[in-house]
């Protein structure tokens, strides 16, 4: 219990004189690890979504090859003979790369017709490129199904969708216009990783010098967060097997080492003030033992159950919280102390008890009716999002893309008749399906024979040998290759404005045809969406498994839902927000959650403990507030200034991936900092039951207070 | 009104008698009758697929669907094209058609002919084994209501 203070003094005095012992133990350990585990750091994290997809293996099976669909989109201020020109210059040398599969765009647009001179006349196929500059625009402008997926209105923009055995580098290729490149990789190259490496190393060692006036402390830091990583990698390797360190990975593992050991670490700080090195360690210890066993604890059984889904991201992620948690409580109880006995400070003092005080004093008199209204609002709006998520409601899950493409694969034994019908079906259940999104399938071997058909004068209604002739003409002008091989037709279908999760879940299960997905997207689409669900379920039902806790450390029903409530706060807000910005959940926000749920849970119970001990001990409201928010509160905001500083360099960076994770998990731990800051201590004191007796006095003398 | 209607229902009768008159064979029809006049074809390409094609020699789009075929080497691979030589009345290239038959090498005489345009002494009075031949051809054409040049059919086999 939080009034409790555990006698470590032998503990203490037995690590400072085995510390050397310690400290090469650890090296030791840390060397054996470096040595003999060799972790695959895998750049691209494609495959560890793709390894338990059906629709992944469906493809492989199937010996077809997968590809990377990107989307490059040029700005031209004015289309005219020139502009063109340059455009078809950047398509030529696009579809002339040895990565690249297939470029689609205006300028491998054909156009279908037939000229005619009496009883002359034969199917025709050019290329609108060919054509002069006005005549595209006319062309375009009039046509029925205006394709404005390659170009806009206004034809100021150019799309091209470029299909490429992996994701391109445009910098090398010279494109005379604003571009923007839009690909689905998720590779990290090791320049990105020692750049943001060396801007973390920057962020922590400024900030702990700002706050603690020396640099050994951020060293410290640095030793501290290695071992975690490293540790917590190999324990992960050992449970599971996996080899692979996902990207998310690190981030999980560092965030969590760092706010563990500022606790610790704070506390040494701010405990030599008074008195000597060992007192200050033996503080460092006895106030932080408790609360950070059961943040640990916490964590292992509030994400414990993750653990055991037949999904590796899933249990990568939440083995990286529950582990990290652990390893960090495991070296901050015994490489910490026996590091920080060989340093003694000179400036220890922290000046922020004024900062402490103001928070203090403008929260003890708070409002209750205020508390109210926003705890029924933030339940409204967690049950709101509990009740989706179990109903697995679709529109939670919206992911509403625009200019999307999908390339299928259809096998086929013959072409006939009866296939082409079946393609045609296809198309007109898919639009019907999907009305406002899709007008027309961009490429479909139905299509292109109807369209030829049309032309071909000599034959009226598709029958076989109309089927024929059409295909013949496909061969004479090269487009056959675009549309078919020897064992399938390849599909290519833009959509507007479309959920993509619905789009490829109707794709999955329909049935008149075998359909195989090709383009990396889509697959990663499909796997994706199967571990988002799983891991929102697992994460709400993770949340309540930690209320429960909460409630059973502080042996309080209240508490059940005070763990429950600042948890879930930051999720919920940011979900409120996220759908106010028609954002879909995604698997980055559930990583960003995860994370997010690892540090509020630490600082529910630091703050707690805090605080009622402090009570316990006779402090008034105000001065227990004082204390909790000197002693907990600072590592917490510190913590997450440095994290949120790290999540939002992660959110500038050029990979969608990373830059959604550093975005959404900036954005949560700010949230779950207000929520510490201005919620929790409100919550505190509503719940506060020596308030309400108003007898407690002054125990006695206890020489651990503070 | 009878009166208008009798007359309506005549007129329906005769449209749809002469629209019988000109309905196309079926495939199967046109195929049996192509193949009657195999020994007439001039073959180009050495593919599976037999395509049966009629050209003009001085028609524009005979020329362009000619000269596409031999400059794709896949369509030369794939196809087997049974060339028949079949005149548009306004164009009057009979005298063509009858040079190519007489030709000792009628495939190289009709490319010159079609692809490079080249001109040859045309007074040549048709022999009688070339008349045959050009209405023979006509007469299967018209079976098939050849209505265009170039005109093609394409056999569904494909031979080993």
């Amino acid at each position: 219990m939080y009034y409790k203070t555990p006698n470590v003094d032998t503990y203490v005095a037995n690590v400072i004189k085995y510390r050397i012992p310690v400290l090469v133990s650890f090296l030791t350990f840390f060397l054996f690890i470096f040595f003999t585990y060799q972790p695959k750091i895998i750049s691209s994290d494609e495959m560890f979504w793709l390894k338990h997809s059906k629709e992944f293996k469906k493809t492989l099976d199937k010996n077809y090859e997968t590809f990377s669909l990107s989307k490059l989109q040029i700005t031209v201020d004015d289309f005219n003979p020139s502009s063109q020109e340059k455009l078809h210059t950047v398509h030529t040398v696009l579809s002339g790369l040895k990565e690249v599969e297939q470029v689609s765009s205006l300028f491998s647009e054909k156009l279908i017709h037939e000229t005619k001179q009496g009883d002359s006349s034969m199917v025709g196929v050019i290329s609108i490129d060919s054509l002069q500059n006005y005549k595209i625009k006319n062309l375009i402008n009039e046509s029925e199904h205006h394709n404005s997926n390659f170009v806009d209105n206004d034809f100021h923009t150019f799309n091209f969708y470029i299909l490429s055995k992996k994701a391109l580098d445009l910098s090398q290729i010279n494109i005379p216009f604003k571009y923007k490149y839009k690909t689905l990789s998720h590779s990290i190259n090791t320049q990105y990783y020692l750049l943001f490496s060396l801007l973390l190393i920057i962020i922590v060692i400024t900030v702990f010098r700002v706050l603690f006036s020396n640099y050994i402390s951020s060293f410290i830091a640095f030793f501290v967060i290695s071992l975690t990583g490293i540790i917590t990698f190999y324990i992960i390797n050992l449970l599971t097997g996996i080899q692979e360190i996902y990207v998310a990975m690190p981030l999980i593992s560092m965030s969590i080492a760092l706010v563990d050991y500022l606790f610790f670490y704070y506390r040494w700080h701010v405990s030599q003030y008074k008195t000597d090195t060992n007192d200050a360690l033996v503080k460092m210890l006895n106030r932080n033992l408790s609360p950070a066993f059961w943040t640990s604890l916490l964590t292992t059984l509030g994400l414990g159950s993750l653990v055991f889904i037949s999904s590796d991201i899933v249990k990568v992620l939440s083995l990286s919280v529950i582990v990290s948690s652990l390893v960090a409580y495991s070296i901050n109880l015994s490489f910490l102390p026996a590091i920080l006995s060989f340093f003694q400070l000179k400036h220890a003092r922290v000046p922020f008890n004024k900062v402490c005080s103001l928070f203090a004093s403008s929260e003890v008199h708070y409002s209750k009716k205020s508390l109210v209204l926003f705890l029924t609002i933030t339940f409204t709006l967690m049950s709101l999002g509990a009740y989706k998520i179990y109903e697995k409601n679709n529109h939670f899950f919206h992911m509403n893309l625009s200019d999307e493409q999908i390339v299928i694969n259809i096998p086929y034994e013959k072409i006939d008749l009866s296939f082409i019908h079946t393609l045609e079906n296809f198309s007109t259940d898919l639009e019907n399906e999907f009305p406002d999104s899709i007008d027309t399938i961009s490429k479909s071997l139905a299509t292109v024979v109807n369209n030829l058909n049309e032309a071909n004068s000599q034959t009226s209604i598709l029958d076989e040998q109309a089927l024929e002739q059409a295909l013949f003409y496909m061969d004479l002008y090269g487009l056959s290759e675009d549309y078919y091989n020897k064992d399938y037709v390849k599909i290519m279908i833009v959509a507007e404005d479309i959920d993509k999760h619905q789009f490829i879940q109707w794709l999955v299960n329909y049935k008149d045809l075998d359909i195989y997905f090709i383009d990396k997207g889509s697959l990663l689409n499909s796997a994706m969406y199967e571990k988002t669900v799983l891991l929102s379920i697992s994460l709400l039902s993770a949340l309540f498994i930690i209320g429960l806790i909460t409630g059973w450390i502080f042996r309080s029903f209240s508490m059940i839902f005070v763990g429950i409530l600042i948890n879930s706060l930051p999720i919920v807000w940011f979900g409120f927000f996220v759908k106010l910005l028609g954002i879909p959940l995604s698997i980055e926000m559930l990583i960003s959650m995860t994370i997010s749920l690892g540090l509020a849970s630490d600082a529910t119970i630091h703050f707690a403990f805090k605080y009622f001990r402090s009570r316990y001990f006779g402090r008034t409201t105000k001065h227990s507030l004082e204390k909790m928010f000197f002693y907990s509160g600072i590592p917490v905001i510190f913590g997450s200034l440095i994290l949120i500083t790290i999540f939002f360099l992660l959110g500038i960076s050029n990979i969608e991936f990373l830059k959604n994770i550093g975005f959404y998990s900036a954005t949560l731990i700010l949230l779950s900092l207000l929520s510490d800051l201005f919620i929790l201590p409100i919550i505190l004191l509503f719940l506060d039951k020596f308030n309400v007796q108003g007898t407690r006095t002054v125990r006695k003398h206890n020489p651990y207070l503070d | 009104m009878k009166k208008y209607i009798l007359i309506l229902f005549l007129l329906t009768q005769y449209l749809l008698a002469i629209q019988d008159n000109t309905t196309v064979p079926t495939y199967k029809k046109t195929l049996s009758l192509l193949k009657t006049l195999d020994s007439q074809a001039i073959i180009m390409g050495s593919g599976k697929k037999d395509i049966y094609v009629f050209v003009d020699p001085l028609c524009h789009f005979s020329r362009k669907f000619i000269s596409k075929v031999t400059k794709n080497d896949l369509m030369l691979k794939k196809y087997k094209y049974h060339i028949y030589l079949y005149g548009i009345a306004r164009l009057h290239s009979q005298e063509e058609i009858n040079y190519i038959y007489d030709a000792k090498n009628q495939l190289n005489v009709l490319l010159d002919i079609m692809l490079n345009d080249k001109k040859f002494d045309y007074l040549l009075t048709p022999t009688a084994y070339n008349q045959e031949k050009v209405r023979e051809i006509k007469n299967i054409a018209k079976q098939i209501n050849v209505n265009k040049r170039p005109f093609i059919v394409i056999s569904q086999e494909i031979k080993n």
